[in-house]
C-alpha cells in the first residue's frame, strides 16, 4: 500500500500519538522515508507534543484538597438501602403511601420542619433566581433540561397547558435537578424543583391525599409547599404564594391527575 | 442490591484518591479557575462516589472519574461560557485548517518552537473551545488513549481523532498568531489605522454636531 501525501496527513497525528499500527503504520512508516516533506511535518508533530507539555507541566495539588474531599465523603451518609417505593415502585399502593404519610408525620414532626431541601425550596423562590431557559413553550423548557439532568424530567413536570416561564439547573443534595417556573392565577407564581430521591425522608407537616398520592404540605414565610416522592425515585418540591389549599388544588389538578389520552 | 458492602467508602478512597492530581489538572484546564477547579473535584468525586455502585472493578477508574467530572463540568458551569465559546467557535471554524494545510506553514511552525512561551502556550489552549481543548489536554498532557478519551467524551473514537486534529491546529495557529505579534515592532502597530476604530476626537467632534443638529 502506498499514500499520498493527503493520506498521510490523515495519520501523522495518530501516528504521534501511538495509535497507528499494523499495514497502517507501515504505510506510514514507508512513506515517510520516501517524503522529506511528510517527514519534516511529522517531526514538527511531535516537537508539538512534547513542547505542549514541556510548557505545561501538570499543577501541583492544591494544599488541602485531598483533605477538603475526605471531610467531604466522610460527611456523605453511606446509603443504607433503596426505600420500598424505589424497589417496588409497582407494589406500592396509594394506601401504603397514604399510611407512610401518617406514619413520618407522627414519627418525626420535628425532623420535617427543618428539611434542608424545603428551606432550599423557599430561598430559591424567594430569591426569583435567574433563569437559564425563559420560554412559554412548556415543550422549549422541558427539550432545554434534556441531557444537562441524571434523569429524564417526565412530562409530568412540565405538563402541557400550563404557563410555563423558564427553568434552571439546580443543585440538590449534589444531585443535578430542575427548577421550573409557571405563572399561575393572577400573578402568583409557582415553582417546581424536581430531583432524584434521597434516603432523606420528604418533609411537610400537613400530609394530604391528592390524586391518590401521598402529598406533604406545609406553610411559612408567606409561601405553601407541597413535596411529593413519585415511584420510581423522584422528589418533587412545589413552592407558591398561594395558601395551602390553593397550591394542593394546582398540585392535583396540574401535576398529579392523570392525562387523559386524546 | 440493598446494601453496599461495609468497606464501601475505604475502597472508593483507595481507588480514587491516587488519580485526583489528573482530576484537578484536567478540572483547572476545564473551569480556568483554580477556584472553580478544586469545587469540580470534589462535586465530581462526591457524585462518583454515589454511582460507586456502577463502578466495575478492574475497569478504569480514571477514565470513568474523568467522564463524570467532564459532565459535571458541562451541566455547571459551561452555560456560563456558552456565548464566548460560540464566538471562538465561529472563528476558529471559519480560520479553519486552509492556512495549515500544505508545507510552507509548516515552516511558520517549525520556525515556533524556539519562541513558545508558556504563558502564550497556557492563553492559547484556553481560547480553545471545550470541545477541542479536552481531547488535546486528554491526549497531550493526560497520556490518554483514544479509546479511553473516547470514553471519557462518550464520542465515537473517530470524532476524538478529529477534534484533536482540529485542537491542535486551532493551537498552532494562536501561537503563530502570538508570535508575530510579538514581533511586530511597537511603532508600526500604532501608526496602524484600525478602520473599526474611532478616533476620539472625531467621535467628539461628531457628537457635538448629533447634538446641534
Amino acid at each position: 500500500m502506498t499514500l499520498a501525501c493527503d493520506e498521510a496527513d490523515t495519520f501523522m497525528h495518530a501516528y504521534s500519538d501511538g495509535e497507528l499500527t499494523g499495514s497502517d503504520r507501515e504505510a506510514y512508516e514507508t512513506h515517510l522515508r520516501g517524503c522529506e516533506a511528510c517527514a519534516k511535518a511529522s517531526r514538527l508533530q511531535a516537537r508539538f507534543k512534547a513542547a505542549l507539555r514541556g510548557h505545561l507541566p501538570r499543577p501541583a495539588l492544591p494544599l488541602g484538597l485531598k483533605s477538603r474531599i475526605e471531610s467531604a465523603l466522610a460527611m456523605v451518609p453511606t446509603p443504607k438501602r433503596r426505600f420500598p417505593w424505589q424497589a417496588y415502585p409497582r407494589a406500592f399502593t396509594v394506601g401504603v403511601a397514604a399510611a407512610a404519610a401518617v406514619v413520618l408525620l407522627v414519627a418525626s414532626p420535628g425532623r420535617i420542619r427543618r428539611s434542608p431541601v424545603l428551606e432550599q425550596a423557599i430561598s430559591t423562590f424567594h430569591r426569583d433566581v435567574p433563569l437559564d431557559v425563559l420560554s412559554q413553550s412548556c415543550s422549549t423548557v422541558s427539550d432545554w433540561f434534556r441531557g444537562k439532568l441524571d434523569f429524564s424530567l417526565p412530562s409530568r413536570a412540565v405538563p402541557s397547558g400550563t404557563n410555563c416561564q423558564g427553568g434552571r439547573l439546580v443543585n440538590v443534595r449534589n444531585h443535578f435537578g430542575a427548577y421550573v417556573v409557571y405563572q399561575v392565577t393572577a400573578g402568583h407564581r409557582l415553582g417546581v424543583m424536581v430531583f432524584p430521591s434521597d434516603d432523606e425522608p420528604i418533609a411537610g407537616a400537613h400530609p394530604r391525599v391528592l390524586s391518590g398520592q401521598a402529598v406533604f404540605m406545609d406553610s411559612r414565610q408567606g409561601v405553601s409547599t407541597a413535596v411529593y416522592r413519585q415511584p420510581g425515585g423522584l422528589d418533587y418540591v412545589f413552592t407558591a404564594d398561594l395558601d395551602e389549599d390553593a397550591l394542593a388544588n394546582v398540585v392535583e389538578t396540574a401535576f398529579l391527575t392523570p392525562r387523559q389520552a386524546n | 442490591m440493598f446494601f453496599r458492602r461495609k468497606n464501601t467508602k475505604a475502597e472508593f478512597e483507595r481507588e480514587v484518591m491516587p488519580h485526583l492530581q489528573a482530576l484537578h489538572s484536567v478540572a483547572l484546564r476545564l473551569t480556568r479557575s483554580q477556584g472553580d477547579a478544586e469545587d469540580l473535584v470534589q462535586d465530581a468525586v462526591l457524585r462518583a462516589y454515589r454511582f460507586w455502585d456502577g463502578f466495575e472493578a478492574g475497569s478504569n477508574c480514571k477514565a470513568w472519574l474523568l467522564r463524570i467530572l467532564t459532565n459535571v463540568f458541562r451541566n455547571r458551569y459551561r452555560e456560563r461560557n456558552r456565548e464566548q465559546e460560540i464566538l471562538l467557535e465561529a472563528e476558529s471554524t471559519t480560520a479553519n485548517l486552509g492556512q495549515f494545510q500544505g508545507h510552507a506553514m509548516r515552516d511558520a511552525e517549525s520556525a515556533l518552537f524556539g519562541r513558545m512561551l508558556s504563558r502564550d502556550v497556557e492563553k492559547a489552549l484556553a481560547a480553545l473551545p471545550d470541545e477541542f481543548r479536552l481531547p488535546v489536554v486528554l491526549a497531550d498532557l493526560e497520556d490518554l488513549s483514544y479509546k479511553e478519551i473516547a470514553d471519557v467524551m462518550e464520542c465515537p473514537a473517530g470524532t476524538v481523532m478529529s477534534r484533536l486534529y482540529r485542537g491542535r491546529r486551532m493551537l498552532q495557529k494562536l501561537l503563530v498568531a502570538y508570535a508575530a505579534d510579538a514581533d511586530a515592532p511597537k511603532d508600526e502597530t500604532e501608526n496602524t489605522k484600525d478602520s473599526t476604530l474611532v478616533d476620539l476626537d472625531e467621535f467628539r467632534r461628531q457628537k457635538r454636531e448629533g447634538g446641534a443638529a
